[in-house]
């Protein structure tokens, strides 16, 4: 499908038509299904590559009763900050502060309990005055990468000064840091034997994060992909 | 292939591929070597020993350390001075040249200067030209063309350098036999431990040096250690890679070819050896003279004979393992001095005097004689006291290797806060006090020696970081090495009457010149160093610090052991320029329409991090640009990326309670549905920043803030809401939402073609009105606000879908001739209302009653600066903001010009544009408040010192009514 025929578009969008992306739809979010090179047609574990996830759907919730609301919603709290929970449905709950979330919906090819909540993420409700926590806009703010491959860490420690390794830092831990002096949001979550890790990071600084990340990877023979060889390499 | 000279047969040299031959140019002529020779072992090889010329008296200089640690092997490479040859592998076809010289290497004119030695004595250029008063700037010019140390190629293009964070639980500096002890041992513990080695291949001295008579030791204990690292899968190894630096809890800095690492190391074990030490004689820098370890690399790391006729000069039993080393490649050893009158001979001593070398026990060499090398050595007897009797012998010989003793490279232990002391026990250096907490030390830089014994404290170290890291306790202790009494020589420094006896090789200095500096009154070693010199050269005092140390302590009659040692600091060996700055970050911010804006021919300009278009067209066409973008806002309609305003979303039940205390305005009764000027001052009452307030809900307000500001302004709420405790939500969602301005007469009939469910017309949507809607399928925020002073909406949607807001309202107003405007035509028509901007109209002390914003200043119980502003404004103002008019034709001020009366200097522009729609040039400044109303005149001062007398006008220059804006 044409990117351009959505009105919402990846800040990557030109990037990945560069290289020849066929673009897929789920649910309404657009997304690059197969990026055509040599990995076009499996994804080794220890093969380095970047996905732009940025057209999923995503949220924050933030406020003093954020817990207390998320958890009538049904959803498991993680016991503590700078972690993650995968949910029943497959969304990917992470405690940024201790009424601070960061909800992905990778996983699923619908969302329905993070789609309700990016539905009223829009200038149309007025949530505050119900008594809600605050939505907080990370479908349009951030950008969303996932990075999978044995030197995603050696990669990452071109660009950030976190300890990413796999003995001090362990699955679904989350640090919020600087990568490439740029705010972000990493999280571990490994796809089948392969390290992975998510990056959030500002929207605006998109194009700025991509290139440097593919440039800090070329020592490693990084490659762009598309969901449908994450999809792969996740179920090995 | 050419045959080298002294190339030794058969398949030695560790480092070298004998199948690969690589050939390159040195002084312009052409030499062959190997893959993995060095310039200087290339060199020799093809009997070259002249690799360079001194510093200072231009003296001739070959291989000396064969370790990179001094100045002598310095080449110039086409894009890199300074390059030390020693270390540094041949590169395919790489032209070379030596450095330093007038004329030629071999022929420097400049080597006039050594005959004039004694005219230049040490701080002779403290004291020679700087007087006259103003002599040295033409001195200055002469000396640095004398004394370089080779040539910066501005031109040249440096190779991509980056950084890379690593971490480990135990970091080993240095890959020698300590090193491997402590790295598997701290990994048998559990640790991850990484071990940073700075040559090709690990084991340090085990690569050359001789540990017994019959050289098997070394060869064993190498490839057990190296097999027990490699198949460890706890140890990984960084090989050619130099710790350049400790810094503060176990930060190692290391250097591995382009990268730089920053280490981060829960525990560190210094292992980095010791290094030899060069003897004091007369002419003991002439080519062919080096230090007994630098023969034995040449012999064993790149097959290459460092003299077909070696003398050994000695003050330790390595001396015979360089004898010995010389006899298995079948060279005539021509003697061995011995420093020593009455040394228990040890097994090396035994098998050296069994193979028929000749021995000289309780001698030493007292001069070199040669012109561009050593041909020949005076030996002369040592009395009891260690001086030199009658000269009465002298050998033939074109190498002399020396081997007295040895210096601790304790650089990145003290680094680390450990200290050194002499030890007249040793006769050399020891550590003094331990180091940083985590840092820990082995092998011969802790003074052992003896392999056992480096052996047992490389594993004890190791045992104590593994634990100071948190794996397992500590189950092995220290143990003292005797035989480290017997490595150094005390003393081994002969001054010669007639000089050239040097200590410091790189800054040329003699021993004449260290016992000067001392009895010029600079007994101290710190003192010494800055006035002579001493150890300031590029080896950083490797070779010399510790001779310097003996020369100064002999002359000032202290005991060396009672001496102050210099300071090390951080590097430890030079770091390239290129290596520091890495690959840089410096991030970018662009909005979602950045490449409309690129495709539609803008230019663009950085606002911050972000890049707004200045003014779409050619940069040949900048006035015409700007001049027909104002027009269409004027007169039809146009649109503005303003993204990049900062936006905050401010929610809870005391969010307008929040803005009446952070801001000067009101907000509590502001109705829903409405906006509002936005402006904050500081605790000294000055403006740092405005923008407006939409109040969304009762507890909910959406409020904008200057592109540069917004980041201090968020950072500033969230301060202040800590101390406050209010019950507000704070968020920072500029990124989330992009803003299209469309603004002129006919923005509403072009909105309208988009809306469906906003009511647009005037009595329905007034100004300063806020709603919530679609434009097109795009859930949006239109604000109508009247920054240019047109009928305007500010259209707020998400992010994602700012690029196709942009086209559809390009789109609807494409047949009323929309088009779109860059920050420069807005800066022009906001001028034209009268509208400051924060930061180019105000400076960081500019109250709001200066810049004339009174009535943004509500009388309520607090907001943050009011308490200032009322103070300051009891007093007398001293400038004031106000508009001005040139006449027409005028030249323009550019902004920032003074303003004056008289020779005072009273404010300056901040504004300035030729305005199309007054017909000519008008602008804002500060003026004196005397020259502050309405038809006053003040002079502006231009960049080139003319002076414009400008008129004070009422504000807005534009539409004083607002008629337009509120249509």
């Amino acid at each position: 499908m044409d990117p351009l025929s959505t009105a919402y578009r990846s800040p990557l969008h030109r990037k990945l038509e560069a290289l020849g992306t066929e673009f897929m739809e789920i649910n309404g979010y657009v997304v690059p299904d197969v990026v055509p090179g040599s990995a076009a047609r499996s994804l080794a574990p220890e093969q380095l590559a970047l996905c732009d996830l940025s057209g999923l759907p995503r949220v924050g919730v933030k406020g003093a009763n954020a817990v207390d609301w998320l958890t009538k919603k049904g959803f498991s709290m993680p016991a503590n900050s700078n972690s993650a929970l995968r949910q029943s449905d497959g969304v990917l709950l992470a405690r940024l502060a201790p009424n601070e979330f960061l909800l992905l919906g990778e996983e699923s090819s619908s969302y329905p309990s993070i789609e309700n909540l990016v539905q009223q993420d829009e200038f149309l409700r007025k949530t505050a005055d119900q008594g809600k926590p605050f939505l907080v806009p990370r479908q349009h703010s951030q950008i969303w990468f996932r990075l999978t491959g044995c030197n995603s860490v050696d990669m990452l420690a071109k660009l950030c000064a976190i300890d990413f390794r796999d003995s001090n830092f362990k699955m679904l831990q989350v640090a919020q840091t600087s990568v490439a002096r740029l705010n972000a949001i990493i999280l571990r979550e490994d796809l089948g034997s392969s390290n992975a890790f998510h990056i959030l990071a500002d929207r605006a600084s998109a194009e700025y994060l991509w290139d440097c990340i593919l440039d800090a990877g070329e020592e490693y023979a990084i490659q762009v992909v598309g969901l449908k060889l994450l999809a792969e390499l996740k179920q090995g | 292939m050419a045959k080298f000279s002294y190339r030794l047969q058969g398949d030695g040299g560790l480092y070298i591929d004998r199948t690969k031959p690589v050939s390159f140019y040195f002084e312009g002529k052409v030499y062959h070597g190997y893959q993995g020779d060095t310039v200087a072992s290339a060199l020799l090889a093809n009997g070259v020993r002249v690799h360079s010329r001194s510093f200072k008296y231009h003296r001739p200089r070959g291989v000396m350390t064969m370790a990179g640690d001094d100045a002598a092997a310095f080449v110039q490479f086409p894009s890199e001075p300074n390059v030390r040859g020693d270390v540094t592998a041949i590169p395919e076809g790489v032209n070379i040249l030596g450095q330093n010289y007038l004329g030629s290497l071999k022929n420097d004119w400049l080597r006039v200067l050594d005959w004039f030695g004694k005219f230049l004595p040490v701080g002779f250029y403290y004291r020679a030209f700087y007087k006259p008063a103003g002599a040295w700037r033409y001195w200055e010019v002469l000396i640095r063309r004398l004394a370089g140390l080779g040539k910066v190629t501005l031109s040249s293009q440096p190779e991509y350098s980056d950084k890379q964070y690593r971490f480990a639980d135990v970091a080993i500096v240095g890959g020698g036999i300590a090193g491997l002890e402590a790295a598997l041992t701290a990994a048998e513990k559990g640790a991850e431990t990484l071990l940073i080695d700075d040559q090709p291949s690990l084991g340090g001295a085990l690569n050359y040096a001789r540990f017994d008579a019959d050289d098997a030791t070394a060869l064993e204990l190498q490839k057990s250690l190296l097999q027990r690292v490699a198949k460890h899968p706890k140890i990984e190894v960084l090989s050619n890679a130099k710790c350049t630096g400790w810094f503060d809890e176990n930060w190692l800095a290391v250097a591995v070819t382009n990268r730089l690492i920053k280490l981060r190391a829960l525990a560190v074990v210094v292992a980095t050896g010791s290094l030899a030490q060069p003897m004091v004689f007369r002419n003991n820098d002439l080519p062919g003279i080096m230090l007994g370890t630098a023969a034995q690399r040449l012999i064993r790391l790149y097959g290459v004979l460092p003299g077909k006729k070696p003398v050994i000069v000695t003050g330790n039993d390595d001396g015979y393992g360089v004898a010995l080393d010389f006899a298995d490649i079948d060279v005539r050893v021509g003697a061995i001095v011995d420093l020593r009158h009455v040394a228990e001979p040890g097994p090396l001593a035994t098998e050296a005097r069994t193979r028929g070398i000749p021995i000289f026990r309780g001698h030493t060499v007292f001069e070199a004689i040669g012109k561009n090398r050593v041909s020949s050595v005076r030996v002369a007897k040592l009395s009891s006291n260690n001086k030199p009797e009658k000269t009465n012998i002298q050998i033939d010989c074109d190498c002399l290797c020396v081997s007295i003793g040895y210096y601790p490279l304790a650089q990145i232990f003290c680094q680390s806060g450990g200290t050194l002391v002499y030890d007249d026990k040793t006769g050399s250096l020891q550590i003094d006090s331990a180091g940083a907490s985590g840092t820990f030390v082995a092998g011969s830089v802790n003074n052992r020696f003896h392999i056992d014994a480096v052996r047992a404290d490389g594993r004890c170290a190791g045992d104590m970081a593994a634990e100071y890291a948190g794996f397992g306790e500590v189950n092995s202790s220290r143990k003292e090495d005797p035989s480290a009494a017997d490595q150094s020589h005390p003393y081994p420094i002969y001054p010669h009457p007639k000089g050239k006896d040097f200590v410091d090789f790189d800054e040329d200095l003699t021993v004449n010149d260290i016992e000067n500096a001392v009895a010029d009154g600079f007994d101290d070693l710190e003192l010494v160093k800055r006035y002579s010199t001493a150890v300031m050269g590029p080896s950083q005092g490797r070779h010399s610090a510790l001779n310097t140390l003996r020369i100064a302590s002999e002359a000032a009659a202290k005991s060396p052991n009672g001496m102050r040692l210099t300071t090390q600091r951080p590097p430890f060996s030079p770091e390239p320029i290129a290596l520091l700055a890495g690959r840089g970050f410096q991030p970018v911010r662009h909005t979602p329409m950045h490449h409309r804006h690129l495709e539609s021919g803008a230019q663009m300009m950085p606002a911050g991090l972000w890049m707004r278009p200045a003014y779409y067209g050619g940069v040949d066409q900048r006035s015409t640009a700007i001049r027909l973008e104002t027009e269409v806002v004027r007169n039809k309609v146009g649109i503005i990326d303003v993204s990049t305003l900062g936006k905050l979303d401010i929610r809870g039940s005391d969010a307008a309670e929040f803005l009446e205390r952070v801001y000067t305005f009101r907000y509590s009764k502001q109705p829903v549905g409405r906006l509002r000027y936005l402006l904050m001052t500081d605790s000294a009452g000055a403006i740092v920043d405005d923008g407006v307030a939409c109040r969304i809900a009762e507890q909910h307000f959406y409020v904008t803030a200057t592109t540069s500001g917004v980041d201090a302004v968020y950072r500033n709420m969230l301060r202040l809401n800590a101390e406050w405790r209010l019950d507000v939500e704070i968020n920072n969602v500029t990124a989330a939402y992009c803003g299209v301005n469309i603004v002129g007469p006919r923005a509403r009939q072009t909105l309208q073609l988009l809306t469906d469910d906003i009511d647009l017309s005037p009595k329905a949507f007034p100004y300063l009105g806020v709603r919530d809607g679609y434009v097109s399928d795009i859930p949006s925020r239109l604000m109508r606000v009247g920054f240019v002073g047109e009928l305007g909406y500010e259209v707020h949607a998400p992010a994602n879908a700012g690029e196709a807001l942009w086209d559809r309202l390009l789109e609807a107003g494409s047949e009323v001739g929309i088009s779109p405007f860059g920050v420069e035509a807005q800066r022009c028509l906001r001028l034209e209302k009268g509208h400051i901007i924060v930061g180019q109209d105000t400076d960081g002390l500019t109250i709001p009653h200066e810049a004339d914003m009174g009535w943004a200043v509500a009388a309520k119980p607090f907001f943050v600066g009011q308490r200032a502003i009322e103070v300051q404004t009891e007093r007398r103002l001293t400038r004031k903001l106000v508009g001005f008019t040139l006449p027409a034709g005028s030249r323009l001020p550019d902004e920032c010009n003074l303003t004056v009366s008289g020779d005072d200097i009273t404010g300056r522009v901040t504004s300035i544009e030729e305005s199309q729609v007054c017909g000519y040039p008008i602008g804002l400044a500060y003026v004196h408040p005397d020259t502050s109303k309405v038809g006053d005149c003040f002079e502006i001062k231009l960049s080139d010192g003319h002076r414009l007398m400008a008129e004070v006008a009422s504000l807005p220059f534009y539409d004083p009514d607002n008629l337009r804006q509120e249509l």
